[in-house]
């Protein structure tokens, strides 16, 4: 090989060392860009707290047992003897005895119980303590109450 | 074969002599293409495809 050849060769080679130098640079700060756009489904999907989390599996159970007819209000008829208080209790709305079942039975927070009847907790909770003021007025009691 | 005719034919798109200078330049273009201690294999073809362009547009023609 003469110099002229070597001369080629040399030149040839700095040359694609140098684009491919260039290339590799830019194809790296291309994937950092893209990685730090991507999102990471394993870290959050949505749900800021495992508390939240929880909520929600317990909400998608408890729906499913609505559906399925399976939460049942006898499980809090069946604790009252008190013939007043038991008259009282059925004397409530649907949406009340839910209210009182989910509280008193599945002591639920008011949080859970508004997400599982689709209401807010503010309203679950006013509901939760009309019902109860509602029940002592009916079987006459102070406030003491039940 | 002399380098300047392996790069000509390469430039007149001849076959074996872009694949002879492809593997003349392979060490070169897998130490580019290791990030992280792995060889990425995507940087390692954008380097091929930048080898080709540079047979191509190689400032150089024959005296």
């Amino acid at each position: 090989m003469d110099s002229k050849e070597k001369d080629l060769l040399s030149q040839f080679s700095a040359y694609v060392k140098v684009s491919i130098k260039h290339t590799r640079q830019q194809y790296l700060e291309k994937r950092a860009r893209i990685r730090s756009h991507e999102t990471s489904y394993g870290e959050g999907d949505g749900v800021e707290d495992v508390e939240e989390m929880d909520i929600l599996c317990q909400v998608a159970l408890m729906s499913e047992s609505l559906e399925k007819g399976i939460m049942d209000i006898h499980l809090l008829i069946d604790q009252i003897d008190n013939s007043l208080l038991f008259r009282a209790v059925l004397g409530l709305s649907k949406r009340q005895k839910e209210v009182l079942l989910l509280r008193i039975v599945y002591t639920k927070r008011f949080k859970e119980i508004g997400a599982m009847l689709g209401i807010s907790a503010k309203k679950a909770e006013n509901t939760y303590f009309n019902s109860i003021r509602q029940i002592r007025k009916m079987i006459g009691g102070t406030t003491d109450g039940i | 074969m002399e380098f300047e005719d392996l790069l000509l034919r390469a430039r007149q798109s001849d076959k074996e002599a872009l694949l002879e200078i492809i593997e003349l330049y392979r060490p070169l273009m897998i130490k580019y293409a290791i990030v992280d201690k792995k060889l990425d294999e995507d940087l390692y073809q954008e380097l091929v495809y930048r080898l080709l362009v540079c047979i191509m547009k190689f400032p150089y023609t024959k005296e």
